[in-house]
């Protein structure tokens, strides 16, 4: 057993899905369905409730002159059973960040820890372990399924990458399509005979279905109508409560992120702007940019929709340049 | 096959299948019972040498007195037999090397798939005759010539399938579940390959079949005493005037092997594929003109009972009524097939093929839409505005051109003239440098500056009415909020009549003054946009969008999904309150 595995409680878990909440690693924690308070932030980095930590990552991409800074010198910390909003517009490196963390790209200084440990101390055997650990969802639920497999196929190949028998772990299916509300026979079909919201959710068993300790959320609700987007949120804040999954929740929507999250973290062209705690942060940002994005959200408290009409400054040239 | 009939999927059989099933089952039953009965007639020598269809010899005799069609149908076996061991060879060597490619190192793959390139670029049917002269004439050399030379083809296809589909999410995810390389391209790449190799397997066989004939004709294959179709049309040329029998007959085989093949082909793709063959309700609703609900007089736009159907008779938007006064803005809010783009499309005049809107009255202004308008007109009394910026510019052409389109064109300004007013409008919507702008290309541009000037163009000829269908969904926040501003600033200070579409309740709010929300094709609920702020909403549906929407202040209270909702949003329980 590498030490790369949670403690010896989760390690020999079965493999069906928990109805009742997966027994807690060792170390008790207080319940986490309610939001985090501000003050809760002060667990300190390297107390074992740290899961997640990005320490100074900057990623630079291209070669040669071409060659840019997505990220710069990026920080953050996500504990377990906590899920971080990490929100910022195109352009910002959300999901570059999102690929840096499961290893599709290699930071160009600065280190990740997952669990305390580098990941780039970490050799072949290790980094496979370490990517089933970290399950992403991504954001289109038409691309994300094989068209030519089952969802049955695609949920046993979750469970196990080799055999992906689905006949073998037909129990453990139905228990995860249970999970995200789906009938059993789903999975005998395929995903064109469902909707964009429940395949959403099929996405959100097969990544849940590894019993990942990270799960990453690539705008998942953006490509979703708002009460099939409501749905996928209200699964996800149960699926919180019953199984204390850890979050990255990526999303351009700032009502979402607040609406899921404990913490965020906001990305401004590759630097960490601001983060805390979800409360504080969207009612008195530090950051004029923060200002700038929770003042920008229709509907939102600070949104004024006259600002033109009375002749105040035109704000769109100062932060928006050419796209070339 | 055997995947696909162990699921509980339906086969779907085609008219091509079948008859290409028929065809080539009828080859292979010939090329499996003619060598056993038909032998003696097709080899032995016999004195009757050339003589015309009878009925001993149905097709006649060749110059050594044999049967020509029992020759033909012996014949089949043989050629069957070499086209079908030269596909496979093809199809086989093609994918290991594909897959190789594809999984070798870039700069291996780079190299690889440039000679591979070249190797398809050249003749293979020149490559099959250069290694059957290397290997010397017979059959099997035909068949590895043949073979060898369609294997490029297929290494390219499948390296080129393997490079899109493995961008594909799917393949992504499966990879950080840790499924090894091998797996993934058997589980994931393949499959999702299949129709494109099928197809071509088939048609690669079609091939081989005549470039196997083709070798044998020239002499560089089959090789007598054996005989193939082309050895046959060989051995019949000298003759060709006087006994044409004995070359149209293998022919014929030729063509029906040939075309049996492909149709299987075409068939089995169109089977293959799950998605394939679902079926549209296929009935077609009298088209009916409603009478008028409700005349408003003083209305800009008066759209009254406007239904539109789509061309499977399905009522995509149901006998609707609505009007905007000049100078207002009304937003269609709903959900992704509420009917509210089809709404606004077909007030734009802008109806897909197939589709048919019918109405009591669709009137702008005294402009009646539903009859046929001069363009000039429409252009200048409708403004559009769509989704994705980024899609509306030809990126192949300047900015500047592309913005003073309908004023040149359609309003007969000179050049200078509709830029000089085109630089005023961009500035008016805060686009700085407007004539650097003007002059440069769609994508040196950002997207909020592309939706402004979208916008800067379709007010610059006045139009009484702007239609703009989700024009901020595809744009950030921020920039969202100034796209917005520049739609309430143009309405304030142009007096412009504004139909908003959107999916975001939050954006109609705080822009419109009218808001209609939609719902399968139907208005379910009108009320003013200051009423919607405030929460004052009366039908059950609105509600329940509003419930749904996530909030950026107060408490974060559990959300109303779909799953509780009612379809239709009539007699639903107000449980969410």
């Amino acid at each position: 057993m590498d030490s790369f595995s949670l403690p010896v409680a989760r390690a020999d878990r079965p493999k069906s899905p928990p109805d009742t909440p997966p027994p807690s690693p060792a170390h008790a924690r207080p319940p986490q369905d309610q939001p985090s308070l501000p003050g809760a932030e002060k667990d300190a980095a390297g107390l074992p409730d740290l899961l997640l930590e990005v320490d100074n990552v900057s990623v630079d991409l291209g070669s040669g002159s071409s060659r840019s800074r997505i990220l710069n010198r990026v920080s953050l910390q996500i504990r377990r059973g906590q899920t971080v909003g990490l929100v910022g517009e195109s352009g910002s490196g959300k999901s570059t960040l999102a690929k840096t963390l499961i290893g599709d790209l290699v930071p160009t200084s600065g280190a990740i820890r997952f669990d305390g440990r580098e990941t780039k101390d970490l050799k072949r055997a290790g980094l496979r372990r370490l990517r089933r650990k970290i399950q992403l969802i991504p954001q289109d639920p038409y691309s994300s399924l094989n068209p030519r497999r089952t969802i049955g196929q695609t949920l046993a190949e979750a469970l196990d990458p080799l055999g992906a028998n689905p006949r073998r772990h037909a129990a453990d299916i139905a228990g995860w399509l249970e999970k995200v509300m789906l009938p059993a026979e789903a999975a005998h079909r395929y995903p064109h005979e469902f909707s964009g919201g429940q395949r959403q959710r099929i996405a959100i068993a097969r990544a849940l279905a590894v019993q990942p300790e990270l799960i990453i959320a690539d705008e998942i609700t953006s490509a979703l109508d708002v009460t099939t987007q409501a749905d996928i949120l209200n699964l996800l804040t149960d699926l919180r409560r019953d199984l204390n999954m850890t979050m990255l929740f990526i999303s351009h929507n700032l009502a979402v992120v607040r609406h899921i999250s404990d913490e965020v973290a906001v990305l401004y062209r590759g630097d960490l702007v601001e983060s805390g705690g979800i409360e504080t942060v969207y009612s008195s940002p530090s950051h004029p940019y923060t200002r700038r994005l929770l003042d920008s959200v229709p509907g939102g408290p600070g949104f004024d929709i006259e600002a033109d009409v009375n002749g105040a400054p035109p704000a769109a040239e100062a932060s928006e340049g050419d796209a070339s | 096959m055997a995947e696909n009939t162990a699921q509980p999927r339906r086969f779907r059989w085609s008219a091509g299948l079948v008859l290409g099933l028929f065809l080539i089952g009828g080859m292979i039953v010939t090329a499996v019972v003619a060598p056993l009965f038909l032998a003696d007639a097709a080899e032995t020598l016999t004195p009757d040498t050339r003589q015309g269809p009878s009925a001993e010899h149905l097709m006649g005799t060749d110059d050594f007195g044999r049967d020509i069609l029992a020759r033909s149908l012996v014949a089949t076996r043989l050629t069957l037999i070499m086209s079908v061991s030269a596909t496979v060879i093809a199809v086989i060597g093609g994918l290991a090397l594909g897959a190789g490619v594809w999984l070798a190192p870039r700069r291996v793959r780079e190299v690889a798939l440039r000679l591979i390139e070249a190797a398809v670029a050249y003749p293979s049917l020149i490559l099959a005759l250069i290694i059957a002269a290397i290997l010397g004439p017979g059959s099997v050399t035909a068949v590895i010539a043949i073979g060898l030379a369609g294997i490029p083809g297929f290494a390219r296809l499948t390296a080129n399938m393997a490079a899109s589909v493995s961008h594909r999410n799917f393949v992504g995810t499966a990879r950080l579940l840790g499924v090894p390389t091998p797996l993934l391209a058997v589980r994931h790449l393949l499959p999702n390959m299949a129709e494109p190799i099928l197809v071509m397997a088939t048609s690669s066989f079609a091939l081989s079949l005549l470039e196997i004939s083709s070798l044998s004709f020239v002499g560089l294959g089959v090789q007598s005493p054996e005989y193939d179709f082309g050895r046959l049309l060989n051995e019949g040329l000298v003759s060709i005037y006087s006994q044409p029998l004995q070359v149209v007959v293998p022919s014929i085989m030729l063509v029906v092997s040939g075309l049996g093949a492909m149709l299987i082909g075409d068939g089995l793709a169109s089977a293959a594929d799950p998605r394939g063959g679902r079926r549209f309700l296929g009935k077609r609703l009298p088209a009916r003109r409603p009478v008028s609900a409700s005349p408003a007089p003083d209305a800009l736009l008066e759209v009254d009972n406007l239904t539109v159907t789509a061309p499977n008779g399905k009522e995509l938007v149901k006998a609707i009524s609505f009007s905007i006064k000049s100078g207002e803005i009304v937003g269609l809010v709903g959900e992704s097939g509420s009917g509210k783009s089809m709404t606004a499309m077909t007030v734009a005049g802008l109806l897909a093929e197939g589709v048919t809107a019918t109405a009591h009255t669709l009137r702008l202004d005294g402009l009646d839409l539903l009859a046929r308008n001069d363009p000039k007109v429409l252009a200048s009394s409708i403004g559009l505005v769509f989704q994705d910026p980024g899609t509306t510019f030809n990126p192949a052409l300047r900015m500047g051109p592309q913005l003073t389109e309908v004023q040149r064109v359609h309003l007969r300004r000179n050049r200078k003239q509709a830029d000089q007013e085109m630089v005023m409008a961009l500035a008016e919507m805060s686009i700085r440098d407007p004539e650097l702008r003007m002059s440069q290309h769609p994508h040196q541009l950002s997207g909020g500056m592309l939706q402004r000037a979208v916008i800067a163009s379709s007010t610059v000829a006045e139009p009484k009415l702007l239609i703009a269908d989700e024009p901020t969904t595809a744009l950030d926040v921020t920039v969202q909020a100034e796209v917005l501003r520049k739609f309430r600033k143009v309405n304030r200070e142009r007096g412009t009549a504004l139909l908003f579409i959107s999916h975001d309740i939050g954006v109609v709010q705080e822009l419109c003054d009218q808001v209609l929300v939609m719902h399968d094709g139907q208005i379910l609920e009108r009320l003013s946009g200051r009423d919607l702020q405030a929460g004052h909403a009366t039908h059950p549906y609105t509600r329940s969008l509003l419930a749904a929407t996530p909030s950026m202040i107060g408490p974060r209270a559990a959300l109303a999904g779909a799953r509780s909702q009612p379809t239709a949003g009539n007699g639903m329980t107000e449980s969410d309150q």
